[in-house]
C-alpha cells in the first residue's frame, strides 16, 4: 500500500519537472530542429520568467500577475531576440553555439546586476498550498501539470489549426515551397521565436515556487534541456513531450532511490539515446 | 657545408619552441604572477586536446571536463591512497586519460556535430557527479583535497619547481603537437573533416583514426588535469562543472582552434581577463561575453591567432608580387 503511495508521488514529482522541461525545450526543440542553432541564450528566458514572478509576488503580491508577465515579456523579447539571431542562419553549428553562449553569460550577468547573486525564494500562490492527503504531496506540482498539459496541447492545436500555425508546420517542413507560396519565412521565425521564449518565461514562472531562482539557473538547466530535446527528437512537438516525461519520471525515480543518482541516470539515458537512435526516438533523419 | 644549412633550417623549424622556453622561463615568470602562469599552462594544455579534435576533425567536445577531471583525480587520489612519487603519478594521469578515452570514444567518435557535443556532455555530467557524490570520501567533493606534494626525487612542493615540471610538460605537448600537426594521420583527420566517405572510399578505416585522436586527446586533456593540481597542490569539484565546458570552447575560440599556438593564446587571454577584470570589477562575466562576441564577430571563427595568420599572409603575398 505504502508503495503503491509512493511510487504514485514520485510518478506525479517525475510528470511535474519533465512537463516543465519540455515546456522550456519545446522552442529550443523546433529552432535546433529546423534552423539548426543551438540557441544558448533560450534559457535566459526561463531565467528571466523565474524572476520576473519573484519580482511580482514580492511587489504585487500576486504570483498569477507575474505568470502573465513574465509570459508577456519573453514573448516581446524573443521576437527581438530573432532580429540578433537571424545573421546565424546557415552559419555552422559551432559558431551559433559560442555566439549564443556569449550571450548567456552576458545575460546572466545583467541578471545578476538587476537581482543580486543569491537564492531567491518565491512562494506558490496560497489557494494552491495545501497537501493532498495520503499522498503527502503539494496540489501546486499537480496543478504545473494541469496547466502544462494544457499550455502543450493549446501549443499543438495552435500548430495544428490557425493560420499562423500552419504557416510555422509549413516552415517546419520545407521553407523554399512556403517562399514559393508567397509567405515570408521570416514570420515563420519570428513566430516561432517569440512562441519558444513566451513558453520558455511560462516554464520559468512556474517552475520558480518548485526551484529557488538565482543566476546560474539558466546555465544549469541547459544540460537537461538538450537532453530533452535530443532524447525526444529535435524539432518534433510530440517528441519533446515525450522526452521530457521519460527524464522527468527516470529524474525523479532514481532521485528517490538516491538523491545523487539522478543526475547520472538522466544523461546514461541520453547517452544510450544518443548511442542507438542517434535523432532521437520520435525523431526523423 | 650542407650539414650546416640543415641544422640551421632545424632550428629555424624549431625556433618556436625555443621562444616558448624563454617566454615561459625568463621573460614572463617577472610580469605575470606564477599561480597564474601554470594555470595558464595547464588549461592551455587541456585546450590542445580540445583543438586536436576540433581543430583538425571539426569534431566540438562539450566535455572535456570529464578527461580534465580524470587526470587530477587520478593525480590527487594516486599521491594521497597509494603514496606514489608524483612524478609517476603524473604517467599515470595519463595513462587514466588514455583508457577513460579508450572507453567512451567507442561510442562518442560515431558521429560529429550536436551527437558528438552532446555524448560528450552527458560523460562530463556523469563523470562530474560520480567524483562530487559517490567517490566523495576519495575526492573530497566540493570541499577538496590539499594534496601532498613530497617526492623523493625533487621537491615538488616549493611553487617554483612545480612550475618548472608543468612548463617541461607545456613544452613536451606542444612539441608532440607540432610533430603531429605535420603528420599523415593529421592530414586523414582534416580529410576526414572535409568528406568522410571519400576517406572511406581510399580505403582507410575512418572510425580507428578518429578513435586514435580522441584517445589522444583525452590523455592530453588529463595531462593538464594533473598540471592544474600540481600548481594548486588541492583538488575541488567546483572546477569540474559541467556547466565550464564553455570555458574551454571559449578558450580554443579566441585562440584559433586550427593554429598552433592558438591553444596558449587563448588560453593566457581569457584567463588573463578573468584574473584581471575579476580584480577590479565584479561583473566580469560581462566582459568576457562582450569580447567572445566581438572576436567571434570580427575572427569569424579563426580566432585571434588565426585572423593575425590570414592576414601576414595575405600582406606577403601582396609584398612577393
Amino acid at each position: 500500500m505504502v508503495d503503491i503511495l509512493i511510487i504514485i508521488r514520485q510518478t506525479l514529482y517525475g510528470v511535474a519537472i519533465g512537463l516543465i522541461f519540455a515546456l522550456i525545450s519545446l522552442g529550443l526543440s523546433l529552432t535546433y530542429g529546423k534552423m539548426k542553432i543551438i540557441n544558448m541564450a533560450h534559457m535566459l528566458f526561463y531565467a528571466l520568467g523565474a524572476y520576473l514572478v519573484f519580482t511580482t509576488s514580492i511587489l504585487a503580491g500576486n504570483f498569477w500577475y507575474g505568470v502573465i508577465l513574465s509570459c508577456i515579456v519573453c514573448f516581446i523579447l524573443g521576437m527581438l531576440s530573432e532580429q540578433v539571431l537571424k545573421y546565424l542562419y546557415g552559419k555552422t553549428i559551432e559558431y551559433t553555439l559560442i555566439v549564443t553562449y556569449a550571450i548567456l553569460i552576458i545575460g546572466t550577468d545583467v541578471i545578476k546586476s538587476v537581482w543580486g547573486v543569491d537564492f531567491k525564494a518565491v512562494a506558490p500562490p496560497k489557494e494552491l498550498t495545501w497537501f493532498i492527503p495520503l499522498l503527502g504531496i503539494e496540489f501546486y506540482r499537480v496543478f504545473v501539470i494541469i496547466i502544462c498539459v494544457v499550455l502543450y496541447l493549446s501549443t499543438i492545436l495552435f500548430m495544428r489549426y490557425s493560420i499562423l500555425g500552419k504557416v510555422i508546420t509549413a516552415f517546419i517542413d520545407n521553407d523554399e515551397h512556403l517562399q514559393a507560396l508567397g509567405i515570408n519565412p521570416r514570420t515563420a521565425t519570428i513566430a516561432l521565436f517569440a512562441l519558444g521564449s513566451a513558453l520558455a518565461g511560462i516554464g520559468g514562472a512556474l517552475h520558480a515556487p518548485l526551484y529557488a531562482p538565482y543566476p546560474y539557473m539558466a546555465s544549469d538547466l541547459i544540460p537537461y534541456s538538450f537532453a530533452t530535446i535530443v532524447c525526444g527528437g529535435a524539432g518534433s512537438v510530440t517528441g519533446t513531450l515525450l522526452g521530457g516525461i521519460i527524464l522527468g519520471l527516470a529524474y525523479s525515480y532514481s532521485g528517490y532511490i538516491q538523491p545523487y543518482l539522478s543526475p547520472i541516470v538522466t544523461f546514461l539515458i541520453l547517452f544510450i539515446t544518443l548511442i542507438i537512435k542517434p535523432e532521437g526516438i520520435l525523431g526523423t533523419k | 657545408m650542407s650539414s650546416r644549412l640543415k641544422i640551421l633550417k632545424g632550428v629555424s623549424e624549431w625556433i618556436d619552441v625555443i621562444i616558448f622556453l624563454v617566454l615561459l622561463m625568463i621573460v614572463l615568470p617577472p610580469i605575470i604572477p606564477r599561480f597564474l602562469l601554470s594555470d595558464i599552462l595547464a588549461w592551455s594544455i587541456l585546450v590542445y586536446g580540445f583543438n586536436l579534435l576540433y581543430g583538425f576533425l571539426g569534431y566540438l567536445s562539450f566535455g572535456h571536463l570529464a578527461y580534465f577531471a580524470t587526470g587530477a583525480y587520478m593525480f590527487a587520489c594516486s599521491i594521497q591512497y597509494l603514496h606514489i612519487d608524483p612524478l609517476l603519478a603524473i604517467v599515470l594521469a595519463a595513462l587514466a586519460g588514455a583508457l577513460a578515452g579508450a572507453v567512451f570514444g567507442i561510442a562518442t567518435v560515431k558521429k560529429g556535430g550536436a551527437y558528438f557535443a552532446l555524448t560528450n556532455l552527458s560523460i562530463s555530467v556523469i563523470v562530474y557527479y560520480i567524483v562530487l557524490y559517490f567517490l566523495k570520501d576519495y575526492t573530497g567533493g566540493f570541499e577538496g583535497r590539499f594534496i601532498n606534494l613530497k617526492s623523493n626525487v625533487i621537491d615538488l612542493t616549493s611553487g617554483e619547481i612545480a612550475y618548472y615540471v608543468i612548463v617541461t610538460a607545456f613544452i613536451m605537448v606542444f612539441v608532440f603537437y607540432k610533430i603531429l600537426s605535420r603528420s599523415t594521420f593529421v592530414l586523414l583527420l582534416q580529410a576526414i573533416k572535409e568528406n568522410e566517405d571519400r576517406v572511406k572510399f581510399l580505403g582507410y578505416n575512418t572510425f580507428l583514426l578518429k578513435y586514435l585522436a580522441y584517445i589522444i586527446s583525452a590523455t592530453i586533456s588529463a595531462l593538464g588535469g594533473a598540471m592544474l593540481v600540481l600548481s594548486h597542490a588541492y583538488v575541488s569539484a567546483t572546477t569540474y562543472m559541467p556547466g565550464y565546458n564553455g570555458e574551454i570552447v571559449v578558450m580554443s575560440m579566441i585562440g584559433g582552434a586550427s593554429t598552433l599556438y592558438g591553444a596558449f593564446i587563448g588560453a593566457m587571454i581569457y584567463l588573463g581577463l578573468k584574473y584581471v577584470i575579476a580584480a577590479y570589477i565584479i561583473r566580469w562575466e560581462l566582459v568576457v561575453g562582450i569580447i567572445l562576441l566581438t572576436t567571434m564577430m570580427l575572427a569569424r571563427g579563426l580566432g585571434i591567432w588565426g585572423l593575425l595568420e590570414k592576414t601576414l599572409k595575405q600582406r606577403l603575398t601582396i609584398l612577393l608580387r
